[in-house]
């Protein structure tokens, strides 16, 4: 759902990581001992970053295999080929592929240690009673392991993954081409289509994504309604489509960015004045001197939610120490350490005491940073006086729109993505 | 700048138009530079905008590709793909080597990305079309078959047994397990959620029917069993297919999609970018040509007057000053040393030269001094001749005077005689010295001035031949005059009695050293232009010769070819002296070729005006002055020696005279008488003859006046005609000189 190649660690660390990956795979052997556990990881550069896997190796005195792919990848390797890794990590969308292809086993919530801790979104869909409950496949419908196998709503102490790291997502646009609104007020997804911003618009070239921000875009400027956009059915599909090629046709669209760096590139040649962009991205923008601004629109964002599955192989020794990793990461380290890249944990209180409280209430309060911030990479990331586009967790949390989803008719969409490329 | 030699001058003008030629240089070569380099630029820009559009031919080739592998699946296209797609690498690799432009390295860095995505995107292709076939095409139908078959066993099995309660619900079985098949095929082309809905609700519907035949025991729990892991089967592999048709789309129809209309935007903007910098380069290069030409003309028009300037400095600073150096040494060739010499100051080479040239005028002037210093102390010299022998000239005119009375009155005896003449002879020798003498002091101040006066040449000839024929006789030699070229005009016009004067030298010295054999006196004449005449006079002998080595001294004063010959043969040795001081001022100087012992030659050359009218009477057979006329005469002569000497000569002529002593009585006198002729000295107490003269002529006195003079200098000539005389007798007065003046004056007188 992230970038399929990329993750920001990438961006801004590219051939540090791509050596120090390299290092730890000539060193395995020697770190390997009998007693030792090899733990393999298949996911994304999102979550798979090599700071988290050498703190984990540490606590845990285990060792980590990780195998960081891009999204489309590593789904069709976990979905066919359930030995070739002991966790998985990527996006909740990924939940219903692996469920109906048994790639997955379940994951006993009295496993995990800091179940309680997890807070309601996931288990609920809501993080508070009064939040809007996005459309799509919010992540408590996909989570319990109901009585007849299938997933479902209904609490169970079983559960397909274990909820970690999630974020929203919206459009990002450069304050110097865009006059900047208001957040929550004026922003609005129908700025994509607006014709203003004609060839100054680009779209991510994922279906799963950018066809919501799309759909968002085109209900939200008046040209089509969806009985639930979160499952639009085919003439839906159709419509919105029509629509799309017709503003491509007018040229609307600059360009689709197929990963965050690409996405850095467009935002920074000033290709993109406007667009899908993910938080890594902007923050990679903005370090490249572009003052971009990371709407909060008042139709609310596009949410999504981190999923880690066990393999349906995984057991014994190797499946302790899967719940071993797993617990690891609610344990607070992690999430501190990702919460400094934007992205939000399960159970942010047993982080928040390992943040500096400034950093805590600008990356989850939404209140203005008191000094400069420095990201995971060494870089000012934050600066002074400046408050995280669309508040608080709570109140960036409690405006979703939809989740990211695959939705029924997905496989259609891929052929009319087809034709919306090609158009 | 004059402290700098000239040579430095000349290096640094040199220099300096070097400098300026390299810089035009250096401009015109960075111009060509540049022209060269755009010209490299706009066909690497050329070959770069064909790779592009062949690059972008190639990605919509593999595109197009794409599509025929999705329909085909043949392992062949995937191979063309991939061939294609290395192409376009390899295009876009050569693309990046040829250009240094950021933009551009931006974009085909870009592109190589998107390409190197693409390039996976083909690997995964394959792997996921063949996926998606292998459950589409085999595992699936298997399944399908698997089941179909079993359905079709068990109806046909249950027709032959006729177990008709059963058969319905078997039937429905294989009717929905195959439309399940048909639902599956379609849902995977398809993709419309609504079949696999439909599919599912058609499972359900078996799984109803399996439900219904169990509770009526139709089935058995092995059948039922079977059955379920079948439908399971069938149902886990639609999923998986489904999936894999999903990936396999989701790579097509996405990712090498939007890779694809990734690279046609960037290879569009490098079309542009390429099309651009094609303008831009001409735009670029046109400028900075135009700069250079600009730069050019700008060097041109600075270095053109500073050339001028360099000519100009030059001109003035080295030419001019050369020139007015040269204009002054030319001022100074004539003479004229009145200038100052420019460029005195300069340090430099013309400095040099300038100083030089002062030397040069201050050695001049000194020399001008010298000269003329020199020349006065000739004039003194020569005016001491003069003097001298004017006074020795009166005393001598008294002793030969009186030796001359004596011998006209007196009878003497034989010893008296002889010693008489020898008195007479001694002082016409010293007489013969002192004109001599004084010839070569007028001729050296340049003061002797040719007659221009017609007379007949071949009667002067003929004067001389009978002249000289009696002393030729007595030394026994032939003496021949003999004529060559054309004839010789009857009257010329030219000085006779030099003319004679070098004649008689040149024969008597013939005569002189030749004691046998002949002495020849030729003229050769040739006509010139303009009345005009040439006459070369030779006198050839066959006398002793001269010594070659004495030729060049033979015609200096004193020097006779050997001191012993003056002593052998008499003469004052100033006669060829005078000779070849008159024949330089006629026309050149006199020839001579001699060898000893066979003879001389002797020659010069005299060019005359002629006449060729009928000659006048030159000179008339004048008949004994006696016979004419008894001429009543006034001497005027303060030395009374002369005077006594004139008077007796006078009486001799038997014409009557009065005396004045000086030139005041001499007026008067003439005044009161009626003289036929007066004789008026020069040089007298009171008032000269001059002015005497012009005093005589102012009162109307037209009685012709003949000078008396010793002086025999042509400016004293000048004066008496000045003063009106018309005559002229030279002191001392010979008895002969006296004949001839009254002859001429009657002649004058009757004519």
């Amino acid at each position: 759902m992230k970038d399929k190649k990329y993750s920001r660690r990438e961006v801004l660390k590219n051939s540090a990581k791509t050596l120090a990956v390299g290092c730890a795979a000539i060193h395995a052997p020697y770190v390997l001992s009998k007693k030792t556990t090899t733990l393999r990881v298949l996911g994304t550069h999102v979550t798979l970053q090599e700071e988290l896997r050498k703190k984990a190796m540490q606590d845990l005195g285990i060792n980590l295999v990780f195998e960081a792919k891009g999204s489309a990848a590593v789904l069709q390797k976990a979905a066919s080929e359930p030995g070739s890794f002991d966790l998985y990590e990527q996006w909740s969308d990924s939940i219903n592929i692996l469920w109906q292809a048994k790639a997955i086993q379940p994951i006993e919530t009295e496993r995990i240690k800091y179940w309680n801790e997890i807070n309601p979104l996931s288990k609920t869909g809501k993080l508070t009673p009064d939040s809007k409950m996005g459309a799509g496949d919010s992540p408590n419908k996909i989570l319990y392991v109901q009585k007849d196998g299938t997933l479902g709503t209904d609490p169970t102490k079983k559960v397909s993954f274990m909820p970690y790291v999630h974020n929203v997502d919206s459009f990002a646009y450069n304050t110097n081409i865009i006059e900047k609104g208001v957040h929550y007020e004026t922003e609005s997804w129908s700025w994509l289509l607006d014709p203003k911003y004609k060839g100054k618009v680009a779209l991510v070239n994922a279906p799963t994504i950018g066809i919501f921000d799309a759909a968002l875009a085109a209900q939200a400027s008046g040209l089509m309604k969806f009985k639930d956009i979160g499952n639009m059915s085919i003439s839906e599909l159709d419509k919105l489509f029509s629509i799309l090629v017709e503003k491509k046709k007018q040229g609307q669209f600059s360009g689709f960015w197929t990963s965050v760096p690409q996405s850095v590139e467009f935002m920074t040649s000033k290709r993109m004045a406007i667009g899908s962009m993910f938080s890594p991205g902007v923050s990679g923008a903005r370090g490249n001197g572009i003052p971009v601004t990371y709407a909060a629109p008042k139709e609310g964002y596009r949410a999504w939610h981190g999923v880690m599955c066990l393999s349906k192989n995984a057991k014994g020794g190797i499946k302790d120490a899967a719940y071993e990793y797993m617990n690891w990461w609610l344990s607070g380290y992690a999430g501190a350490f990702i919460a400094r890249q934007g992205y939000y944990i399960s159970n942010p209180e047993r982080s928040r005491e390992l943040l500096p409280k400034d950093e805590w209430n600008y990356w989850y309060e939404g209140r203005p940073a008191t000094g400069n911030f420095t990201g995971t990479d060494g870089k000012i990331s934050v600066k002074k006086g400046t408050i995280r586009d669309g508040g608080s967790y709570k109140k960036r949390f409690s405006n979703i729109a939809i989740w990211n989803t695959v939705m029924d008719n997905y496989d259609y969409s891929l052929d009319k993505w087809y034709e919306f490329l090609n158009s | 700048m004059f402290k700098l030699s000239v040579r430095l001058k000349l290096f640094l003008g040199l220099a300096f138009i070097l400098l300026i030629f390299g810089i035009q240089s250096t401009f015109v070569l960075r111009s060509i530079g540049i022209i060269s380099q755009s010209f490299e630029d706009v066909t690497r820009y050329g070959r770069s905008s064909k790779r592009v559009a062949e690059i972008k031919a190639n990605i919509t080739e593999i595109q197009r590709e794409a599509l025929v592998f999705s329909q085909s699946g043949k392992d062949s296209v995937i191979e063309k793909m991939k061939s294609l797609n290395v192409q376009v690498k390899n295009d876009l690799h050569s693309l990046l080597e040829e250009t240094n432009n950021h933009v551009e390295v931006a974009l085909i860095n870009s592109m190589l990305k998107v390409v190197s995505s693409y390039g996976d995107g083909i690997v995964a292709l394959k792997k996921r079309y063949t996926h998606r076939e292998e459950l589409l095409e085999n595992i699936l139908p298997s399944v399908s078959t698997e089941g179909a078959n079993y359905y079709k066993n068990k109806v046909s099995k249950l027709q032959s047994e006729g177990k008709k309660l059963e058969l319905p619900a078997y039937q429905s079985l294989l009717q929905n397990w195959l439309e399940i098949n048909l639902i599956a095929n379609s849902y995977i082309q398809k993709r419309d959620y609504k079949l696999k809905k439909e599919l599912l609700e058609v499972f359900k519907e078996n799984e109803k029917i399996k439900k219904e035949l169990f509770v009526q025991q139709q089935i058995t729990t092995e059948e039922l069993d079977y059955l379920k892991k079948l439908s399971n089967e069938y149902l886990q592999n639609f999923e998986k297919t489904v999936q894999a048709n999903r990936v396999y789309l989701s790579l097509i129809n996405v990712v090498m999609a939007g890779d694809a209309l990734e690279f046609n935007i960037l290879s569009e903007k490098l079309g542009v970018q390429v099309d651009s910098k094609l303008k831009s380069i001409h735009e670029e290069s046109s400028k900075i040509i135009n700069d250079n030409i600009y730069l050019i003309l700008l060097t041109l028009s600075v270095s053109i007057p500073i050339l001028l300037a360099i000519a100009y400095f030059y001109n003035v600073n080295i030419s001019k000053a050369i020139k007015d150096i040269s204009e002054t040494f030319n001022k100074f060739i004539s003479k004229d040393f009145g200038h100052d010499i420019p460029g005195l100051n300069r340090k430099d080479e013309i400095g040099q030269l300038a100083r030089a040239a002062d030397k040069f005028k201050e050695l001049n002037i000194n020399l001008e001094e010298a000269k003329v210093l020199a020349e006065n102390a000739n004039e003194i010299k020569s005016q001491f001749l003069a003097n001298m022998s004017h006074e020795i000239r009166t005393p001598m005119n008294g002793i030969l005077g009186m030796v001359a009375l004596l011998e006209m009155t007196t009878e003497l005896s034989k010893e008296q005689k002889e010693m008489v003449d020898t008195i007479s002879t001694s002082g016409d020798s010293l007489l013969t010295i002192l004109n001599d003498i004084l010839d070569i002091s007028k001729a050296d101040a340049g003061k002797v001035e040719l007659e221009e006066k017609p007379f007949s040449l071949p009667k002067s000839l003929k004067d001389l031949k009978f002249f000289f024929t009696p002393s030729a006789k007595k030394k026994g030699i032939e003496l021949n005059f003999t004529k060559t070229g054309e004839a010789i005009p009857p009257v010329v016009l030219g000085d006779h009695t030099r003319l004679n004067q070098i004649l008689t030298n040149l024969l008597s010295n013939a005569i002189k050293f030749t004691n046998e054999g002949s002495v020849e006196v030729n003229t050769n004449t040739i006509l010139l232009q303009d009345k005009q005449c040439e006459v070369t006079f030779s006198v050839n002998d066959s006398g002793i010769g001269i010594e070659k080595d004495y030729i060049s001294k033979l015609f200096n004063p004193f020097s006779q070819a050997d001191t012993s010959i003056t002593r052998r043969f008499g003469g004052t040795g100033l006669g060829l002296t005078i000779s070849n001081k008159l024949a330089n001022i006629m026309g050149g100087p006199i020839q001579v070729d001699s060898e000893p012992g066979k003879g001389s030659s002797f020659s010069f050359k005299v060019t005359f005006p002629y006449e060729e009218a009928v000659p006048q009477k030159v000179e008339t057979k004048n008949e004994v002055l006696k016979s004419k006329k008894n001429l009543n005469i006034l001497v005027a002569e303060d030395n009374l020696v002369n005077y006594k000497v004139l008077s007796k000569m006078l009486e001799k002529f038997e014409h009557t005279y009065d005396h004045a002593e000086n030139g005041e009585i001499a007026t008067q006198l003439a005044f009161e008488n009626d003289y036929d002729l007066i004789l008026m000295d020069m040089q007298m107490p009171i008032m000269d003859g001059i002015k005497a003269t012009e005093i005589i002529k102012e009162k109307g006195v037209t009685t012709p006046v003949i000078a008396l003079t010793a002086n025999v200098l042509d400016e004293d000539r000048q004066l008496c005609l000045e003063a009106g005389m018309v005559g002229f007798l030279t002191k001392p007065i010979t008895f002969a000189k006296l004949k001839k003046t009254f002859e001429e004056f009657l002649q004058e007188q009757t004519s």
